[in-house]
């Protein structure tokens, strides 16, 4: 018998070697020890992670000698038939070469005829997903109400493309990716037994390169050590990995941080030169930046990065030059290439640019930022001195001082809460009387003055205005004020522009009522003919208008 | 041919004979790294050296196995090559059968497949069992310059081994030593060749600097084009077919020598230094942001393509922008 490499050497023959997928053995098992054997089973999971392995060993559970068992013997003559793959029972086929419905009609003639030797006749369909569709219809039958001696395993890594009529009829099993750590105990199991020496980083290295499938990770090992022999040397790893390593990558994000795009461009000739795989690059760098990424916002990194001591402090402090925004846009950015760096023919072209654009980010202010920034402005200027806030005004824009205070000095002194809040209360009120009016009132209606005897809306649109007008409205705003306040008013309904023109009266008093400062902002507004939008704009950024 | 003469790639073949004479041959390889680079005459050393007469780990070259292998005529060694662009399932099931047979001579069995990643979909499928468990004494050597536009199932039942790109100088060496080019034809087809060996065997160099020439008026004149000129011109692109490829490749990497012209200044780092003074004075013309938009065009419009789209309607989107990105410049 030639050489097999490691994958297949050690394909698991018993449920105990199956790695990582112990939900899925335990499971199977117990069906088989309580006597609940479905007919039709699915397993799905992405590349070397042990489906097929565990439909065989399934497969050899169900027609080992002394009938079902929760673990093979694989002594028996069923079992080592089926290990042979001779077994006129178990009948493994590809679904990705026999696709048609024609192959599936053949597969439904053959399963009419009892089992040769054992209890049950199992098929084993690999690659299930390139079944086509009609295929996948003309089973549908023989799945629901299958012969009593019939067992399906179907095996896919691309549940995607399983119609859901197929699923329904079969228990569906999801194998996970295959943990790290089991991954090295794996390795380390078989580095073991084959008498290679091996240190234990170079395999968590192995294992990572993998990405979750022990079946890459054991072609891996199987490179390295038909590359290094008996004795695996720690440096040997990386390169044989097609890795540029941390201190490499490490780099590559100094060079970004310091925007050195020539710096950066000669590192990746050096990468180029070695014969890096891109796109590994890329996945490196993509880590990289994840680690740093948490490095700035966890506080307790060691448990979420997985590196060595030397690597996280190194990273630590690069993480105090670079902000989480551009780690962000870095990382976007790489994430953008990757499906060119698959189809392109020319990838480390396309690397290459986007590190330049890496390279020269310019920190975009965040929307967010912008608006507490703004925020904090509208804030300070409420909260800030009244000389402050009448400083800018004054000195630029006529409109947005805070002079129209004379009618609210009286609501102060007959012990009433100041205007706005009135306006407020009276709104509330409407509200509880009819609830439509205060919409209106509520969007388009300011109180441009309150005292012993008038109260005067300002309305937005004259629309509103006619709307206010009716007896009806008008009433209930009587009433309201009535209530609120405690003695009738008389309302006086104008547009917003007479409003303001009636407010250039109490001007010049101005002084007197500094201390009256704060809820000034809607009544200042009305006071100009210069649009809204504007004032605001003047307002919040202490402008002026030229 | 020995694994000796397989330039710029000692490792890997290191690798590759100590797998013969240990008996640690995998029954599926995975042969990538750029176009030209050795890969297809590594994997016709590795199978000569496994049905070598001498069975000494190495090709002679001699033997009739060898020579036969060589030539494509050997019964148990079988060459199969992308048709139309694409490996179908057709020609899989043709390796399986032939694979399913014992060896006529003996030795090992083996399928060299190029451009594997132009297999179609349904093909890679269908390959996948034959892939992880092919019957003894038989080895599947894939050969692609892209693996990563394989299925991952695919690869991940192959032992990879990747190809480097060659070094500029070591190519330049090798075109003189073996060929006789002069120092200076060398070293122009060593930085077109772009660390392919291959290319530079099989450039004809007066064409390859036409096509690049082209290319290079294409983005130098981009801005002047009339709208009607345009439409004609990508007609006429277009019906380049295979060269349309190199054509888009060549307006990458001038793109690229643009944008790196414009940042850094550093001569160094430019592919195509006989163009050294033209591609530092255009790059004067245009912004940063505006050389990025161009590279990203042009990687688009080959991206299309790669992926078979319309070349015309493809090349007149591309001119378009091109141009659209010139006038702007003018203004």
């Amino acid at each position: 018998m030639s050489y097999q490499v490691i994958a297949r050497k050690w394909r698991p023959n018993t449920f105990e070697e199956v790695v990582g997928q112990n939900h899925i053995v335990q499971t199977l098992r117990n069906a088989i020890s309580i006597s609940r054997i479905g007919h039709a089973y699915l397993f799905a999971g992405s590349r070397g992670v042990g489906k097929t392995s565990t439909a065989r060993i399934f497969a050899r559970a169900i027609n080992c000698k002394d009938g079902p068992r929760p673990d093979p013997c694989n002594e028996c003559e069923s079992c080592q038939e089926i290990l042979a793959s001779r077994s006129m029972d178990v009948i493994e086929i590809d679904g990705a070469s026999n696709t048609s419905v024609d192959d599936v009609r053949e597969l439904r003639e053959s399963v009419k005829y009892a089992p040769a030797k054992t209890k049950y006749k199992i098929y084993i369909i690999d690659e299930v997903h390139m079944l086509s569709k009609s295929a996948f219809n003309a089973l549908l039958k023989t799945l629901e109400e299958p012969p009593s001696h019939l067992i399906f395993i179907f095996a896919t890594t691309e549940l995607n493309k399983v119609p859901e009529t197929i699923l329904s009829r079969c228990q569906y099993f999801e194998f996970k990716q295959i943990g790290s750590a089991d991954i090295v105990k794996q390795l380390n199991l078989i580095a073991k037994s084959d008498g290679i020496e091996i240190s234990l980083d170079s395999l968590k290295r192995i294992s990572h390169a993998a990405e979750g499938s022990l079946r890459d990770a054991e072609s891996l090992l199987d490179q390295v050590i038909s590359y290094s022999g008996k004795r695996v040397e720690d440096g040997q790893i990386t390169s044989l990995l097609g890795m540029a390593g941390q201190d490499l990558i490490g780099k590559v994000v100094d060079k970004i941080i310091d925007r050195d795009s020539e710096g950066l461009l000669a590192l990746y000739q050096e990468v180029i030169q070695k014969g890096q795989d891109i796109r590994m690059f890329c996945r490196e760098l993509q880590e990289y930046l994840r680690n740093l990424a948490i490095a700035k916002v966890s506080r307790d990194p060691k448990k979420l990065i997985d590196l060595m001591e030397e690597d996280l402090s190194f990273l630590m402090k690069q993480a105090e030059r670079i902000e989480v925004e551009e780690i962000q846009y870095l990382f976007n950015t790489l994430l953008k290439i990757d499906y060119d760096l698959k189809s392109s023919p020319a990838p480390s072209l396309v690397l290459e640019m986007a590190l330049i654009r890496m390279s020269r980010y310019q920190p975009v202010q965040l929307l967010e930022d912008i608006m507490k920034k703004l925020s904090s402005i509208d804030l300070g200027e409420k909260t800030a001195s009244p000389s402050r806030c009448a400083a800018p005004a004054k000195a630029g824009v006529k409109e947005a001082a805070p002079e129209e205070k004379a009618p609210e000095r009286e609501e102060k002194k007959s012990g009433h809460a100041s205007g706005p809040d009135v306006w407020e209360k009276i709104l509330e009120r409407v509200r509880g009387k009819k609830e439509p009016l205060h919409s209106y009132m509520a969007s388009g209606t300011e109180m441009v003055q309150l005292d012993s005897a008038v109260l005067r809306i300002g309305c937005r649109e004259k629309w509103i205005q006619e709307r206010l007008k009716t007896q009806e409205n008008t009433a209930v705003i009587r009433e309201a004020i009535l209530e609120e306040l405690g003695s009738p008013r008389e309302v006086r309904l104008e547009s917003i522009e007479a409003a303001s023109a009636a407010q250039e009266v109490p001007k010049g008093k101005e002084e007197t009522f500094k201390e009256k400062e704060a809820p000034q902002k809607m009544p200042a507004i009305e006071e100009s003919s210069t649009p809204r939008i504007i004032q605001e704009a003047v307002q919040i950024f202490n402008g002026t208008i030229i | 041919m020995s694994f000796k003469n397989i330039f710029g790639h000692e490792r890997q073949t290191e690798l590759l004979q100590r797998a013969i004479i240990s008996g640690n041959v995998s029954h599926a390889y995975l042969f990538h790294g750029p176009e030209g680079v050795g890969k297809k005459l590594a994997a016709c050393t590795l199978a000569q050296a496994l049905n070598c007469e001498r069975r000494d780990g190495d090709s002679c070259g001699q033997c009739r196995s060898c020579r036969n292998i060589l030539k494509g005529t050997h019964p148990d060694v079988l060459f199969v090559q992308p048709e139309e662009g694409y490996i179908r399932i057709e020609e899989i099931r043709a390796v399986q059968k032939m694979l399913g047979y014992r060896a006529f001579e003996g030795g090992w069995k083996i399928a060299i497949m190029e451009g594997c990643d132009e297999m179609s979909i349904g093909a890679a499928n269908s390959f996948l069992k034959t892939l992880e468990e092919p019957p003894d004494r038989t080895t599947i050597i894939l050969i692609c310059s892209n693996y990563n536009s394989l299925l991952p199932t695919i690869f991940s039942r192959c032992q990879r081994i990747r190809f480097n790109p060659l070094h500029g100088g070591r190519i330049q060496d090798i075109l003189i030593k073996v060929k006789g080019a002069p120092l200076e034809a060398a070293c122009a087809m060593a930085s077109l060749a772009d660390g392919s060996l291959g290319r530079a065997f099989s450039i004809d160099l007066q064409e390859a600097i036409k096509l690049r020439n082209e290319a290079f008026d294409l983005i130098l004149e981009s801005g002047g084009r009339d709208v009607v000129d345009l439409f004609a011109l990508g007609k006429k692109i277009s019906g380049m077919k295979e060269e349309l490829k190199g054509l888009l490749c060549w307006m990458l990497t001038l793109a690229r020598d643009l944008a790196v012209t414009k940042i850094t200044g550093e001569r160094g780092l430019v592919k195509n230094k006989d163009l050294l003074p033209k591609i530092e004075a255009l790059a004067k013309k245009f912004s940063h942001e505006a050389l990025q938009g161009m590279f990203e065009s042009i990687n688009g419009a080959l991206a299309s393509i790669q992926r078979h789209a319309n070349p015309q309607l493809t090349m007149d989107h591309l001119l378009i922008s091109l141009t659209a990105r010139g006038r702007t410049l003018k203004n």
